[in-house]
């Protein structure tokens, strides 16, 4: 071999190197879904297929998600664990206003989901708007909140600091996009591949 | 160094870093959010798509750390103006079909530039190449230079 396909080969080999070596920092993602947000999750703990969605509450697919896990949930009784977690894009103006109210919610038992429900089924209404948080308001009264519990929470700097925090935990694991999941510890990013890992999931689990 | 030769190497190492951070930044990424970004161009389906997102970002990152340090430059260069070229179809396919592609998924702030913008950039990149072309067997500081010097 001659000088400069040894070096060519050097380069190659320390290019691969420091990438694996940047993969290597990478937190596992599977310590992260132990994780239990109580108030945020579906379905029982002892199912076999455990998803977490990261999810922007403005983000149109998103909403499109909903229905899709509804229906996968049903479609697979007691076998689905599902978790939400935030992940407010800044390319959307009330992504983490609604984040916001939504951890306060999920502070205030079994209100998280309808309030949850009412935001994605609704987004085109707030999307856009200067004072999404009226309407939010609104839908947290027709939820049954307490608006007193609510106002004193939304207003508080810790709320805004944990929903950064989750993402900026999602961040670490390699989470880009919204709506992306994980599956039993693998990522699957998008609904259509939600569905296919899910079916993959389940499939195995019949041969085995 | 005399000017010419310094613009020919300032090119170089501005196309070629191009690539290289844009092949870095979707290695250290999990490859599902490539094939995420793949499926949604509709060209490819399947096997194919994962196939790509898993090779793609490694031809990107090393033709161009070869291309910055003038190692293999002709193979490089021609590699690397053959991907621009390629994602430039795509993108004007794209947008010729009016493919939904904000409705896929939403992208975090580096992510989310509109494709015509993308396009715009593209061509940009793809005029420095073709600037790139008729310089390429000129002297500039390279390990191809230097390899040839001494072998």
């Amino acid at each position: 071999m001659n000088k400069k396909t040894l070096t060519t080969a050097a380069i190659v080999a320390l290019s691969v190197g420091a990438v694996l070596a940047f993969r290597a920092l990478r937190p596992d993602p599977a310590e992260l879904m132990k994780a239990r947000i109580a108030e945020r999750s579906l379905g029982s703990e002892k199912a076999p297929i455990w998803i977490t969605e990261y999810f922007d509450y403005q983000c149109p697919p998103c909403a499109l998600a909903r229905p899709a896990l509804e229906k996968m949930m049903a479609e697979h009784p007691g076998q689905i664990y599902l978790q939400a977690r935030f992940f407010p894009l800044p390319t959307h103006k009330n992504g983490m206003k609604a984040a916001i109210f939504a951890e306060c919610a999920s502070r205030q038992k079994g209100k998280f989901w309808k309030l949850h429900e009412e935001m994605l089924n609704h987004q085109n209404d707030w999307a856009t708007d200067n004072y999404a948080g009226f309407k939010f308001t609104s839908y947290a009264e027709s939820a049954g909140m307490d608006l007193k519990q609510l106002d004193v929470c939304v207003q508080d700097p810790k709320i805004k600091e944990s929903v950064a925090e989750e993402k900026k935990k999602a961040e670490a694991i390699g989470v880009v996009m919204t709506p992306s999941f994980y599956v039993n510890g693998k990522l699957a990013v998008g609904i259509t591949a939600l569905s296919a890992e899910i079916k993959t999931v389940t499939d195995k689990a019949k041969t085995v | 160094m005399k000017p010419a030769s310094l613009f020919r190497l300032f090119l170089r190492a501005l196309l070629g870093s191009v690539f290289i951070v844009s092949g870095f930044q979707k290695l250290i990424s999990p490859p599902q959010n490539l094939a995420a970004v793949i499926d949604k161009f509709e060209i490819l389906h399947g096997s194919a798509v994962t196939a790509l997102s898993l090779t793609l970002p490694w031809v990107e990152f090393i033709a161009g750390i070869l291309f910055v340090l003038g190692l293999w430059t002709s193979a490089a260069l021609a590699l690397l103006w053959l991907m621009n070229t390629v994602f430039i179809a795509v993108l004007v396919s794209a947008l010729l079909r009016r493919l939904p592609i904000d409705q896929c998924g939403c992208f975090g702030k580096d992510l989310s530039i509109p494709l015509p913008v993308m396009l715009g950039i593209d061509a940009a990149i793809w005029l420095l190449f073709f600037v790139s072309f008729f310089f390429h067997k000129k002297s500039s500081p390279s390990l191809d230079t230097f390899f040839a010097r001494h072998d």
